[in-house]
């Protein structure tokens, strides 16, 4: 057959791709997690077979009538279809309770704080900043905290430049801040915060390996 | 263990110099472009701009408002305030800025660090966002077309409010890419007015 030679419309993926995710979310039992994964994946192949279209759209040999009729017709298609799946989506998820335990995250949970156990941030290799934590410090002493850097058993050295002392609601913090985007080298880094001229203590940066893909 | 979000594309349109594209991959139009996204964005020179208070937004530098920056390579800071999930994040951006040769302009970003996430319920939790880096570039092919190849890529992870982290980093796999891909529709139709 003739048409057999033809290459597929994309066009035609992409308005089928969205359907099957409507169906497939209106008929969704499962995790909504899941759904939340796999409509993601449905908008991206709708996404890309629009990103075809359109850029056939800039050959030369197309004309902007072209565009009026079928370009804005499909892009309008797509994004209204595109943010009614998202907001979808968006209640569902919120409607999910909240009282669950969630997920530990590494690169979020700290410990210690208290005497005598080390300050302690713990973020994996991904992490490029890690919000702050409390410096156990009256804020009046805020002025006098000297940040030392930290080093591996490797000899591997996260430097002061990458903690920031901050205050707030009248206690002091201290952040983990930019941070290489390619990760910094797993391990535990020690250091120590000095506080006035006679007070130091410990501080630990735990960082995990990243994730296999 | 949540991931980054991890997104990247590109697409092809045609204009008559990468120049053209400078107020399209400025992040200082970001509030302008996107105002339901971004109530603010703009630039600072430096850390010592930044209040020791998170909650104090960082001093506005008005010479790098106006200033044609894509010139050479150049290190700054972004404060941006932008919506998510019905969440208000305070975020500051360490920014470079290239235009080293005539055929390709580029802005990267990492994170520097959050300062505060606002809830809806009145709360200002210091921090919010653990990642947040990525680049957008416009490239000429340099085969004596117009043709011009604009990029862009983004790794973003949430970290406040802490209850709602899962969630929060669910949407973003999907609403991310939505959003750019959405950016870039808008920049090929922008091109396709002028036909």
């Amino acid at each position: 057959m003739a048409g057999d030679d033809q290459p597929p419309d994309p066009r035609t993926a992409a308005r089928r791709a969205l359907t099957d995710t409507q169906v497939m979310f209106e008929e969704w039992s499962g995790d909504l997690f899941e759904l939340v994964e796999t409509a993601s994946n449905a908008i991206r192949a709708h996404a890309d077979g629009t990103f075809a279209y359109l850029q056939n759209v800039l050959d030369p040999a197309s004309s902007p009538s072209d565009w009026v009729k079928d370009g804005l017709a499909l892009w309008v298609s797509c994004y209204s279809r595109q943010v009614d799946l998202y907001e979808k989506t968006y209640r569902k998820l919120w409607r999910l309770p909240t009282s669950a335990p969630q997920p530990q995250f590494s690169g979020f949970a700290f410990s210690g704080g208290a005497p005598p156990g080390p300050l302690e941030f713990d973020l994996d290799q991904h992490t490029q900043a890690h919000d702050p934590i409390e410096l156990p410090v009256p804020i009046s002493e805020f002025g006098t905290i000297k940040l030392n850097p930290l080093e591996s058993d490797k000899g591997r050295k996260i430097y002061p430049r990458n903690l920031r002392l901050m205050t707030s609601n009248g206690k002091v913090l201290l952040g983990l801040v930019h941070l290489k985007p390619k990760g910094i080298p797993y391990g535990d880094y020690h250091g120590t915060v000095e506080v006035g001229r006679r007070r130091t203590r410990k501080l630990r940066i735990t960082v995990r390996k990243r994730p296999a893909p | 263990m949540a991931k980054p979000l991890d997104y990247q594309n590109s697409i092809d349109v045609m204009v008559n110099s990468v120049e053209e594209l400078k107020p399209i991959l400025d992040p200082r139009r970001w509030s302008e472009n996107a105002p339901l996204l971004w109530l603010q964005s703009y630039l600072v020179r430096d850390e010592r701009a930044l209040a020791d208070d998170p909650g104090v937004a960082p001093e506005r530098d008005e010479e790098l408002a106006d200033e044609d920056i894509w010139d050479e390579p150049r290190p700054a800071l972004l404060f941006e305030e932008v919506m998510f999930g019905g969440f208000r994040y305070r975020n500051l951006l360490a920014v470079t800025f290239e235009h080293q040769t005539a055929d390709t302009i580029r802005f990267r970003y990492t994170e520097d660090h959050c300062l505060t996430t606002h809830t809806p319920d009145g709360q200002d939790l210091t921090g919010g966002v653990d990642v947040d880096s990525g680049h957008s570039e416009a490239k000429a092919k340099g085969d004596g077309s117009k043709v011009v190849t604009i990029t862009i890529s983004k790794k973003v992870r949430f970290s406040q409010p802490a209850s709602f982290r899962e969630r929060l980093n669910a949407l973003a796999e999907m609403v991310v890419p939505l959003a750019l891909d959405h950016w870039l529709h808008t920049v090929i139709f922008r091109d396709l007015r002028k036909l």
